[in-house]
């Protein structure tokens, strides 16, 4: 069923650190112009979440949304940096927002702030010079293609 | 058991039409804040649509937000052909807003759209609608696990 379409990692002032896609049907023409779309709109998002809940607590607000077509899953942490998690709308009774979490805690979290050579808040893609990033997102593959919902 | 908090109907240009409070759990804010948050939605619908990471298959796949899980509240929306939106907030979970939010449309369509002194996008003020709406929250309150 190739459930999970892609995944997006922001830091607290909206640069996209990271993106990763395992089964996306529509091409991305405007790749900046999208990850600007996609924070603003979170952003504007949780603000709403909060102000209709009515808590005015330190939790971001959303845990998840869904559309027609796709499920959006937002994990944010303390420090500000957001996790984002594209998958079919039709997963029932998964918590993708507890996989944010644990991705976070035991993939993000050893391949960057534990990583002496890792300069804080910048991108973890591919192309930035760390050798460390490629682990995080070799980790970062095998543990998304093992999860039920993957296929 | 499930109660439904808020409810809203939103016109195509994101101007708010109804906005009713149902509960008193619901948190108590100002008129323009009903607005604001009218306006927010509607523009998050069309943004939205435009993330979607797969093209769209079929026209009949609506990519706008059907559903909002946020923390201690949950949000379902409708949205029609026409570019109406309804929306309603309840504190828990219930497969069965889906299915109040298509009641509510249909006496929409009776008791708004029927009357010939309605103006199209306007604010609805109809107190036959707002007793049927007030029936139907009370009936899925209690049907509602």
């Amino acid at each position: 069923m190739m459930a999970i379409y892609c995944m997006y990692i922001f830091d607290r002032n909206g640069n996209c650190l990271l993106y990763r896609e395992w089964n996306r049907t529509r091409l991305r023409v405007d790749i900046a112009g999208e990850e600007k779309n996609l924070y603003g709109m979170l952003f504007a998002l949780c603000n709403f979440c909060r102000q209709l809940s009515g808590h005015d607590s330190t939790s971001s607000g959303l845990h998840f949304y869904e559309t027609g077509s796709y499920a959006l899953h937002y994990y944010q942490t303390l420090t500000g940096l957001r996790f984002i998690m594209m998958t079919n709308p039709k997963i029932a009774n998964f918590d993708v927002v507890q996989t944010l979490k644990h991705i976070y805690e035991s993939i993000y979290v050893q391949y960057t702030s534990l990583n002496a050579f890792y300069t804080h808040n910048t991108s973890v893609s591919n192309q930035s010079n760390c050798a460390e990033n490629s682990e995080l997102i070799k980790h970062l593959d095998s543990h998304i293609k093992s999860l039920s919902i993957y296929s | 058991m499930m109660v439904i908090l808020y409810f809203f109907v939103v016109n195509k240009a994101g101007g708010l039409m109804l906005q009713r409070t149902y509960s008193d759990r619901a948190p108590r804010l100002s008129q323009n804040d009903y607005l604001h948050l009218a306006s927010t939605f509607h523009g998050m619908q069309l943004l939205a649509a435009e993330l979607s990471p797969n093209s769209y298959s079929s026209p009949n796949v609506f990519s706008g937000i059907k559903r909002i899980q946020g923390v201690g509240f949950s949000l379902y929306a409708l949205s029609t052909a026409t570019g109406l939106q309804m929306f309603v907030t309840s504190d828990s979970h219930s497969d069965k807003m889906h299915e109040f939010l298509a009641d509510a449309y249909s006496s929409y369509s009776d008791f708004v759209m029927k009357n010939p002194f309605y103006e199209i996008d306007m604010p609805i003020r109809s107190e036959l609608w707002d007793d049927h709406l007030k029936a139907l929250v009370e009936k899925y309150n209690k049907i509602t696990p």
